[in-house]
């Protein structure tokens, strides 16, 4: 018995194997999956550049009143690693940092632009 | 009761093994097809699509995949070589065995869990490489050896390019396939009560 066991549980192995090989397929990257918070700040930041206003991070760290602001500081971080902003130096006070968009971060709004026309087409 | 388990198995091995070398010749013949342009010779194209079947098969049923790789390189051997020569057999054999070693070494050195548990992008791309990376490096030895390649540049890049690339490829349809299907599922209505 135990051996018949061992040969139904390779079978399973390999459902278990095929399970995880798509899952590591369907993430392969396109777009850098955002978590919720990353989506909400980005969201806010995509107003404020439409406007031409500039988001300093220490003003990005006060802007959420439901996220902490060392929560907010990690997503900056996390969104800069993912390629979705960049921060650049003030020129005259070099200790004031700059949230500034991507091309990447274009793209992705420019995507969810297109997806949100398509679904009102529909 | 270990023969008893053995013959149930039996049946089940031979599906794999027929239904891999079945993808691998179909993905062949595709490759063969679709980008007949980009062949430098018969075995060496610089993009070679059945490479993803070498890795996946490997990922997913270790030695069956080999075998089933290696039922398939001697069948499409075939047509072209006229003959099973002991040659074509050599390179089957090398071709085979290279994603093994690629998926041994890659999860050794990744720490992938057996059953692929945490598998990522990251670690895909870097079986894919080692695949490559692998399987150029084997084949063209052997053909250095055997004299039947006159430069190791001239088959090593083509080779190594064609099989990161066609694997690459043929994981982001897949990607972009099982994303399409769940995004259908998705759209279905839900089941009324």
């Amino acid at each position: 018995m135990p051996k018949k066991k061992t040969a139904s549980s390779n079978y399973s192995q390999t459902y278990i194997k095929f399970i995880n090989l798509a899952q590591a397929i369907r993430e392969l990257p396109t777009f850098p999956s955002l978590d919720a918070t990353e989506q909400q700040l980005l969201n806010a930041f995509i107003v404020l550049w439409n406007q031409k206003k500039s988001v300093r991070v220490l003003e990005a760290m006060q802007m959420f009143p439901d996220i902490s602001s060392s929560t907010v500081h990690r997503r900056i971080v996390t969104l800069r690693r993912k390629g979705m902003i960049s921060l650049e130096t003030d020129e005259e006070n070099q200790r004031v940092k700059y949230i500034a968009p991507t091309p990447l971060a274009h793209k992705y709004f420019a995507k969810l632009g297109e997806c949100l026309n398509k679904a009102i087409a529909t | 009761m270990t023969s008893r388990s053995h013959t149930n198995r039996f049946p089940t091995s031979l599906y794999v093994v027929v239904g891999i070398a079945f993808v691998y010749w179909l993905l062949y013949q595709l490759n063969d097809w679709i980008f007949t342009n980009f062949e430098v010779s018969k075995s060496i194209s610089w993009i070679f699509l059945p490479a993803a079947v070498r890795i996946i098969a490997v990922l997913l049923f270790d030695w069956e995949g080999v075998a089933g790789l290696l039922s398939g390189s001697i069948v499409m051997a075939f047509p072209w070589q006229g003959d099973a020569s002991v040659n074509s057999c050599i390179v089957s054999v090398l071709s085979s065995i290279s994603p093994m070693l690629a998926v041994t070494s890659g999860a050794y050195l990744m720490k992938t869990k057996v059953d692929l548990h945490g598998l990522g992008a990251k670690q895909l791309f870097v079986f894919a490489l080692l695949g490559a990376l692998f399987n150029s490096v084997l084949q063209n030895l052997y053909f250095q050896l055997s004299g039947t390649a006159k430069s190791w540049l001239t088959g090593l890049v083509p080779m190594f390019v064609g099989d990161f690339i066609g694997t690459m490829i043929v994981l982001y349809c897949a990607s972009m396939l099982i994303r399409f299907s769940l995004r259908r599922d998705a759209r279905q209505p839900p089941l009324s009560s």
